[in-house]
Parts: C-alpha cells; sequence; structure tokens
C-alpha cells in the first residue's frame, strides 16, 4: 500500500491586506460612485440600481422613509403600500472566492490578491446599498448591509486560509449552492483551474449579470521571467503531483502555448455566453480589475 | 604503498569538498508550486531536465585542482620489497664501555648516533669488529657485546666494504673509502690506566700520574702439578713483584698443562736467547706462542691477558744461559698479567671528540625510489594541467 500523498507547505495561505488598503478601497468606492451616477444618468442604471423603474408595490414596514409610501395607492385602498424599484429589484451581489490550496501560492499571494478584489467589489455594493454576500467555503456566505461595519468585512476576509478546513474551489461552491432569484451580480474570483463553463451555466437567469475574474500567480503567467532560468520541480499544490523544469526551457515553451489557449478558450466562451472575463497577475493592484468587473457591457 | 611527503597539503582536499558540495546543492533544484502544473508537460514529453546540475566544466576543474593538491602533497611510492642489508662492525674495545660524564657509555651514544642515520630504514647485521665471526641481526647489538673487556679495537680496512658501517666512538684518522662511519663520540675519561701490586699509573684525561697501589697487591696462581723450573721461576717472580699467590680470582694463570695432555712428543727442544730445554711437548692452539718446540713447530709456551699456558714437561734442567731464560720468562709474566678491568689504557680514556658521521646515507631509499617520486608527481601535475585545459574547453565563453 502506498504511503499517502504528503502535503505541500503554501508559500501564501493567509491573506494580507495591503497597509493602506482600506484608504484604496474608500477613494476606489468614491470614483465607482461618480461613475454610477453619470452613467445612471444615461439611463445606464439597470445594474447598480439607483434608477427610479417602477416594478410593484410592498407592504410599508414600519419605520420605512414615509416619502417612499404610495399614497395614492393609501387613498385608494386604505393599506400601506411602497412603490418598488429596480434597485430593490436586485438588492444582492454574491460572491464566490476561490479559497482552494491551489490559491496558496504566488508573491504576493492568489488568494490575498482575490479577497482584496472581493473586498473593494462588497465596498462598492454597501455604496450603493445593496446586500452583500460572500461565499469562500461549502458553509454558509458572510453577508453585510449597508451601513454595518466595514471592519467585520476586513475581519472576515483576513480569516480565510487557503486549503485550510471548510475551504473550497469554485466550481464546488456552485455545485452546492444555489444563488437566491435576487442575486443581480455573481462575481467568481479564484484561479479557475478546475472551473468549467458548465459550472456556471446553471446560474445564469435573466436580469444577473455574471463576472469571472481569474487570478494566477505571476509565476503561473509568466515562469522563465519570474525564475529566470532556474531549475525548478514543480509541485501541485493540491495534490503530491512533481514535474521537473527549466525555465526558459523546452517545458516552459509548451507551458506558456497549453496556458495560453487555455486563457484564450475562456475570453472566447465567456464573451459567448455574455459572462465578464478578466485575468491577471495577483501583484496588479486590485483597482484595475474591480472596475474592469462592474463595468456594464 | 603509497605515502605522502606534505601530508599536511592533503587538507586542501577539505576546500575542493566545500565546493562540490556548494555546487552540488545549487544544483538540486528548488521546489516550487504551480496551481496550473496540469499544462506543465511530463518528464516524458520533454524529456528530465535536471540530468546535468553540476556543469561538466566544473567537475573538470574540480578534479584538476584535486589533482594539484595531491601532487603538492608530495606522493611517494614505497616498494614493498625487502630492505637492504646493511653490515654493522661493532667496535668492542674497552673505550666503548667507559662510562661519560653526561651519563651512559660511548657503546649508547654511538647506537643513539646509528638510530638517527638510519631512521629504521634498512636491516641491519651486527658484526663484531675483533670477533668478525660473532654476528647479530637486529636493530641493535646484544648488550653483552658492550662488557668492559680487554678486547681490541677492529681491524677497520679489513672492512672497508660498500653498504657497510664502522660503529665506533671516534673517528678514524684515516676515512674509509667504501664503508660510512658512525661515531658517538665522548669525554676523555679518568682512571687507571696500569697498575702492579705496588703502583698503579693514573690519567686524569690531560695527564698521567705515578701513585701507589690503591687496590692491593695482585693474585698469582701457579698451577704446576710436579716439579718445574719454570713454575719455580714463576712463584719467584710473583714474589719479587709483590704479588701473592692465591688461586681465587687471580691476575695471572700460569699453567702447567702439557703433561696431561695426550699425544705429546718427546724429546723436543725449546731454545730462545741463549738457553735451551728439552721436554715433551703436548699439541695446542691456546692464545699467542711465546716460543715454539722443535723439530714439532708447536708452541711451547703461549700467553694472553692474564694467562699463561706451558705445554713443555720438562726434562733434565735448562741449559745455556739460565739468567737469560729468567729475564726473558719474567718479561712475559709482567706482560701477561692482567692488572684488572679497571685499568684501562690511556689511548682509551683519551676523549674521543664530538663523534659524526662520515659516508653519505642517500642510496638507503635506493634510486629507484626517488624515480618514483619524479614520475608521480609528474603524472599529477600533468593530469592537473590536463583537466585544467579539458575544463576550459567544456566551459561555456568562460563561465562554469
Amino acid at each position: 500500500m502506498g504511503a499517502a500523498p504528503k502535503k505541500p507547505v503554501l508559500p501564501a495561505p493567509r491573506v494580507e491586506l495591503p497597509h493602506d488598503y482600506v484608504r484604496r478601497l474608500e477613494r476606489l468606492v468614491l470614483q465607482l460612485a461618480a461613475q454610477g451616477e453619470r452613467r445612471e444618468g444615461l439611463g445606464q442604471a439597470h445594474l447598480l440600481g439607483a434608477g427610479e423603474e417602477f416594478i410593484g408595490h410592498r407592504p410599508y414596514r414600519e419605520g420605512e422613509d414615509l416619502r417612499r409610501l404610495d399614497w395614492g395607492l393609501l387613498a385608494r385602498s386604505d393599506q400601506a403600500f411602497v412603490r418598488r424599484t429596480r434597485r430593490e429589484a436586485a438588492p444582492v451581489w454574491s460572491l464566490l472566492l476561490d479559497t482552494s490550496a491551489s490559491m496558496g501560492i504566488g508573491s504576493p499571494g492568489k488568494l490575498s490578491q482575490g479577497a482584496q478584489l472581493a473586498g473593494a467589489i462588497m465596498a462598492a455594493g454597501l455604496r450603493r446599498g445593496v446586500r452583500v454576500q460572500l461565499k469562500s467555503g461549502l458553509g454558509p456566505a458572510f453577508s453585510l448591509r449597508r451601513g454595518q461595519s466595514l471592519g467585520l468585512l476586513l475581519s472576515h476576509l483576513e480569516s480565510l486560509d487557503a486549503g485550510g478546513e471548510g475551504s473550497a474551489s469554485p466550481e464546488e461552491m456552485l455545485a452546492s449552492w444555489r444563488p437566491a432569484r435576487e442575486v443581480g451580480l455573481l462575481v467568481v474570483i479564484g484561479d479557475c483551474v478546475g472551473l468549467g463553463l458548465s459550472d456556471l451555466k446553471p446560474h445564469q437567469r435573466p436580469g444577473r449579470r455574471m463576472v469571472l475574474l481569474q487570478v494566477l500567480a505571476p509565476e503561473e503567467l509568466d515562469p522563465a521571467a519570474q525564475l529566470a532560468g532556474a531549475a525548478v520541480h514543480w509541485f501541485d499544490p493540491e495534490g503530491a503531483e512533481e514535474r521537473p523544469g527549466r525555465a526558459p526551457g523546452e517545458a516552459a515553451s509548451v507551458y506558456e502555448r497549453r496556458l495560453e489557449s487555455w486563457l484564450e478558450g475562456w475570453e472566447r466562451s465567456t464573451r459567448s455566453r455574455g459572462i465578464g472575463w478578466s485575468v491577471g497577475a495577483s501583484d496588479v493592484p486590485f483597482e484595475e480589475r474591480v472596475a474592469l468587473a462592474l463595468e456594464a457591457r | 604503498m603509497l605515502v605522502w611527503e606534505r601530508p599536511l597539503a592533503l587538507w586542501l582536499l577539505g576546500l575542493l569538498l566545500i565546493v562540490l558540495l556548494r555546487s552540488l546543492q545549487r544544483g538540486v533544484p528548488a521546489g516550487r508550486l504551480l496551481g496550473t502544473l496540469r499544462f506543465w508537460p511530463a518528464r516524458e514529453v520533454v524529456g528530465d531536465e535536471h540530468q546535468r546540475q553540476v556543469p561538466p566544466a566544473r567537475w573538470a576543474l574540480l578534479a584538476a585542482m584535486g589533482s594539484a593538491v595531491l601532487g603538492l602533497a608530495g606522493p611517494v611510492w614505497q616498494q614493498a620489497s625487502p630492505r637492504p642489508v646493511w653490515r654493522v662492525i661493532v667496535d668492542r674495545s674497552p673505550s666503548m664501555a667507559l662510562a661519560t660524564e653526561s651519563g651512559g657509555s660511548r657503546w649508547v651514544r654511538a647506537l643513539e648516533a646509528l638510530d638517527d642515520a638510519l631512521e629504521g630504514q634498512v636491516a641491519l647485521v651486527f658484526v663484531a669488529g675483533d670477533a668478525p665471526e660473532l654476528q647479530h641481526d637486529g636493530q641493535h647489538p646484544p648488550d653483552a657485546w658492550a662488557s668492559l673487556t680487554a678486547r681490541s679495537e677492529p681491524d677497520w680496512p679489513r672492512f672497508d666494504h660498500a653498504q657497510t658501517i664502522w660503529l665506533t666512538d671516534r673517528l678514524p684518522t684515516q676515512p674509509p673509502v667504501h664503508a660510512c662511519v658512525v661515531a658517538g663520540g665522548g669525554d676523555a675519561v679518568p682512571g687507571v690506566v696500569s697498575r702492579d701490586s705496588e703502583w698503579e699509573l693514573v690519567s686524569d684525561g690531560e695527564a698521567e700520574i705515578l701513585r701507589a697501589a690503591t687496590g692491593g697487591p695482585l693474585g698469582v696462581e701457579v698451577r704446576a702439578p710436579g716439579s718445574s723450573q719454570l713454575a719455580a721461576l714463576a712463584r719467584l717472580w710473583a714474589e719479587s713483584r709483590g704479588h701473592h699467590l692465591t688461586s681465587e680470582s687471580p691476575a695471572l694463570l700460569v699453567d702447567f698443562i702439557g703433561a696431561h695432555t695426550e699425544g705429546a712428543l718427546e724429546s723436543q727442544r725449546v731454545a730462545r736467547g741463549g738457553w735451551s730445554l728439552r721436554g715433551s711437548v703436548a699439541p695446542s692452539a691456546v692464545g699467542r706462542a711465546w716460543v715454539l718446540a722443535q723439530p714439532s713447530g708447536w708452541p711451547a709456551v703461549s700467553w694472553q691477558p692474564g694467562r699463561v699456558d706451558v705445554f713443555l714437561l720438562e726434562e733434565g734442567l735448562p741449559q745455556g744461559n739460565l739468567a737469560g731464560l729468567a729475564q726473558a720468562f719474567g718479561d712475559l709474566l709482567d706482560r701477561a698479567v692482567a692488572p684488572g678491568p679497571e685499568a684501562i689504557s690511556s689511548a682509551e680514556r683519551a676523549g674521543a671528540g664530538e663523534g659524526g658521521v662520515l659516508g653519505t646515507f642517500d642510496d638507503l631509499r635506493g634510486e629507484e625510489s626517488s624515480s618514483n617520486q619524479r614520475l608521480l608527481k609528474a603524472v599529477f601535475a600533468g593530469l592537473a594541467g590536463g583537466l585544467g585545459l579539458l575544463a576550459l574547453a567544456l566551459s561555456r565563453n568562460g563561465r562554469l
């Protein structure tokens, strides 16, 4: 009987947020809000929920702003209803953050980069008044509403552990979890090594935008440049598989061709399905990718 | 067997080993994790790219440096063939047994000088210079050879041969042509030079003085079974010299043994200096002959230090110059009487100088060994040069 494969030691399993992350986050959220207001002025508010498109009524809840009360219906029916607008029809953003072991590599770590992206998108959603939830494993999702402390979000992000207990890959989370109907934005963040388009399709529905943000380590995107010719033994962070290599070398060339083909496949397939997609290294500033993810197509 | 002239240089190999280990350590590929490992081709697709972790040029350079270090350490191939045998002619004269002021004896000093000169490189056969038939194999001669006796010095010129060492205390005035000399040296040793029952001659290292005997009269034993004119002369001589007749450790034994020996020849005549004796003479070969019997030619009287042997059984009275007979026989007894072991001649007691070594011992190890040394060093030097050139050829743009 063979010995169980030894679990590799991950170089960056924990989330390390930059020391100026909060400041950069606030600045980004303000920038996005300003852009959103400009788009609403141009009639492009379907995602951000800032418009006043009437879609129905719901009973008035005590303490609500009386200005939202439908005074005409009250007069006609003697019952208090409030008008429902587009903002309230899509009030939830769901994010899936890959916490599998493969996210614990890179410099900076892929999980840290994914957490920064998730935090930025969630902060932007809170700024717009939507409810945001982050699913990072097979357990319950972490949810926040507007008005709740951003510190809760940061603490939750910093508690994540790649390959740790309760961690899961996006395909595992998508297979066992079905987003609520009101989820208007579904963002998947991870290296998506094991993810396929077939995992995303069941969760597409009218009025819901899906975005796939792929995060890869610098040495995954360009091993030749990162390793400067040093001989390495590559290990699979998910198991004990090992492959020899030298970068640059013949094997590195083969790898680059295969990776490029794989990424091109993602770009073509997501475009054809109307899914937002981008790929970037873990050392790219998160601001660049957040803006791209929230842009309307 | 391979031995090293400068074994400390071999420590430099440790430095090369460190360099090699560091090279190997650098050659071990680092372990890196890759989430997209499935895109990296398997070994069989592209081949093992880690087969050569340490460049061949570096191997060649290390080997060249190793060869240079080995050559520097001075490799010497020692033949396992039997060691050459040298004959050591040992001086056993009384001077060798004299104690020196610095302790030990000249014998010990000579042996130490021999050990220093040879360093155990050769096998030795010791030959007693005064009795060449007496030989001994080993690194040192028997201790019994060092006893204080009245042996004479070797007849040195007789032993002037190659692979021969003269072992003595004093460098010879006439150096040998072929043999080597190892002399232990030694200061002058004061003491009794000669003595009789009344007087003794003493050397103080520089001069000799005569003083009254301090050891008492010498003992003389005259062992004669019957009446003999010569025995009577011996007793008279002892009385005139002040010796006392005794049989306990006599300084001189005058033994009349001719009558007891079978095969004696009768009617022999013994004549010398105007006197003559007649009688029967027994055959003998003891000591040095003093007078011969005619016509047999056998010694009638012989002597050695401490002993006079008379093989003549007299028939009748001496004829001719009887005073001459008494004078000559008395002189013989004077010469033969041993003054005791403490009486050593002034020549023996004289200083033997610092000693020293004459001749060269370069060929102790043999010419073949020297040529082996040069050959081995040349091999290592050539190997180092060749490997260095190979390293240069294998290097890429001068990089190892």
